[in-house]
């Protein structure tokens, strides 16, 4: 490697924009050739200053080598360099190539941040002018498309820097002020439009992947707290047939519930109280309880009585009768709500049944009264019971109401 | 009687064949719509069961096409699905009758005796769905004789979705079996014919559609 003192340096074959000037420069004094690259566009808007110096670059130098760009950046280099442009354009402000504030600090500020986005950036090994095209600015067109792009932006922005410098007094003619600002507003927008569509277009693939990726997740999750652990739980009871069917068919209400939405999570109604209670029997009691609904019905004091009461119609099905299987019939029509909780079990005559059984219907019956409802119980020993729940409606059912 | 079995799930078709193989003879099962609509005319079954939900257009696919190669088709239901849109929907194509999975075999065999006797079977879960669709929650009726069920009808079905079979029905209500089943299939006939587009409203009204 040659002396890091000497100011000779090769040009850059690989990685390099034009002809591997400021690649050469920055490899042989170790700063960063988007630096170099940056202060050279910088300096070429202060009067052509970096064109000048690129060409004496480009004169001077020795011929293309292989870069060796895979080492550090030296800090205190990078700011050697910064520090020599911004002298050079205190220089040239002082000197009549010099715009003009107004326009020359805003240019040299965007000229600066297209280079750090990474205008002139080449990757190593690939030909400098594919590099452009594939760069952040032109997104990943062709490379003709995209060298047209860049070409007619820079037109564009020349276009529109040459009109605010051949006028004089600036204020003096507000119009072509104007018409210049635009034309390089316009050839700024060519030249970072593909890219910010790009960043626009990218975000946007981000966010749903996002929401896949986030219901994805749920789903998963949904799974995993309710058909593995079922799964799980009924190979632990294999040898209990009974629990493993109870198991099996909760797990098989739950999923159906969440794949077709059928829960009724966010209306508390008539149909959710009593699909819940017979979920809720059938877990504690190994019995399978069918409910059918006809109509539904808002909840209050009433629904609440007539759901309490055909639990424990349920409950007493599920102990007493004998069978695994139990109906539940609701119905809401125009004035009440009746509901039936039927078994084909062993039945009773309720003359010599168990203390504890007229209580459990007194406390069927009692509940139904405090609302202006009735109970009747109907049992054939051998043939079944069947527990008639009705209540008056205080509101219109809900179907009428939300029709 | 022969009996041919759709259902997308192998595994389901082997049980069902396995329990009902004995008192049924399987003459031949498919597992997707097409297959099911070739089978079901290539062999002339007796009663096809028919699975609610199928990849490809569903079991009221398979039974409209069915029906238009040859009418004398009878279709049984079965599914487990709890949705009233597709239940009706199976029944309105012409299905016969509508049990859940649930069902053991004797009340699969049964039903399918029925369904191929000229009955109509209706679960307990159906006839709640029917008393929902004929229920006075819609907008008058077009053609009242059609579209609204008899007292005795609404009595039976009411019965039907307390679980109630038709024998019990018969004797709760002093009358024949036989009566029963006539009940029933004229309910299930004026589902069938019934005014299209008062089911959509109601189906609308509920959100299914």
């Amino acid at each position: 490697m040659a002396r890091p003192n000497s100011i000779t340096f090769h040009r850059r074959d690989d990685g390099r924009v034009i002809a591997g000037v400021a690649g050469g420069f920055a490899d042989r004094h170790g700063v960063d050739p988007t630096l170099v690259r940056g202060a050279l566009v910088v300096l070429t808007l202060a009067g052509g200053l970096g064109l000048v110096l690129y060409a004496l670059g480009a004169l001077l130098a020795g011929p293309p080598i292989e870069s060796n760009s895979g080492h550090a950046y030296d800090r205190q280099r990078n700011f050697a360099v910064a520090f020599v442009v911004v002298g050079l354009l205190l220089v040239v402000r002082s000197t009549g190539l010099w715009l003009g504030d107004a326009v020359m600090l805003p240019l040299v500020a965007v000229a600066t941040g297209l280079v750090v986005l990474g205008v002139v950036r080449p990757e190593v090994g690939e030909h400098p002018w594919q590099v452009l095209a594939g760069s952040p600015l032109t997104e990943s067109s062709s490379g003709r498309r995209a060298r047209v792009r860049l070409a007619a932006g820079a037109v564009l922005v020349a276009f529109g820097l040459v009109l605010v410098g051949v006028q004089e007094d600036a204020s003096s003619s507000v119009r072509v002020g104007a018409f210049a600002t635009a034309l390089t507003v316009v050839g700024v927008a060519i030249l970072v439009g593909p890219w910010l569509t790009r960043l626009a277009q990218e975000a946007a693939a981000e966010r749903r992947e996002r929401i896949r990726a986030n219901e994805r997740e749920a789903m998963a999750a949904h799974l995993h707290d309710s058909v593995l652990q079922t799964l799980a739980l009924i190979q632990r009871t294999a040898d209990d047939p009974r629990r493993t069917i109870t198991l099996a068919r909760q797990q098989e209400r739950e999923l159906r519930a969440w794949l077709y939405g059928t829960r009724d999570t966010s209306v508390d109604t008539l149909a959710a109280a009593l699909r819940r209670t017979a979920q809720e029997v059938e877990a504690a009691y190994d019995v399978r309880i069918e409910v059918v609904m006809v109509g539904d019905a808002a909840m209050d004091d009433s629904v609440d009585a007539i759901t309490a009461a055909a639990r424990e119609a349920c409950v007493n099905a599920a102990k007493h009768s004998g069978v695994m299987e139990v109906s539940v019939y609701a119905e809401v029509n125009g004035e009440s709500i009746e509901v039936f909780v039927r078994d084909r079990g062993r039945g009773f005559d309720r003359a010599d049944a168990a203390p504890d059984r007229r209580g459990i219907a007194q406390s069927i019956e009692a509940r139904l009264e405090r609302v202006g409802g009735i109970a009747r119980i109907d049992s054939t020993p051998g043939e079944g019971t069947e527990v008639q729940l009705s209540v008056p409606l205080s509101e219109r059912p809900l179907s009428e109401r939300v029709a | 009687m022969r009996v041919y079995l759709v259902d997308d799930h192998a595994l389901f078709r082997a049980g069902v064949r396995a329990e009902i193989g004995e008192s049924v003879d399987v003459i031949g099962e498919a597992g997707t719509v097409d297959d099911a609509v070739a089978g079901i005319v290539a062999m002339r079954p007796d009663v096809a069961v028919v699975d609610v939900h199928l990849p490809g257009g569903g079991g009221r696919t398979i039974i409209e096409r069915v029906l238009t190669q040859w009418p004398d088709a009878v279709f049984l239901a079965l599914s487990v699905s709890d949705s009233a849109e597709d239940v009706v929907a199976v029944i309105r194509a012409g299905a016969r009758g509508y049990v859940t999975k649930t069902i053991d075999a004797p009340a699969l065999v049964d039903a399918i005796r029925r369904v191929h006797e000229g009955d109509a079977v209706f679960s307990p879960r159906l006839a709640g769905f029917v008393l929902d669709a004929f229920s006075g929650h819609l907008p008058a009726p077009t053609d009242p004789e059609l579209d609204l069920l008899s007292v005795r009808e609404q009595e039976v079905m009411r019965l039907i979705a307390r679980g109630y079979t038709y024998r019990e029905v018969a004797s709760r209500l002093h009358l024949s079996v036989k009566t029963i089943e006539t009940h029933v299939s004229a309910v299930l006939r004026k589902l069938q014919l019934s005014n299209r587009h008062e089911l959509t409203a109601w189906a609308t009204d509920r959100r299914l559609l």
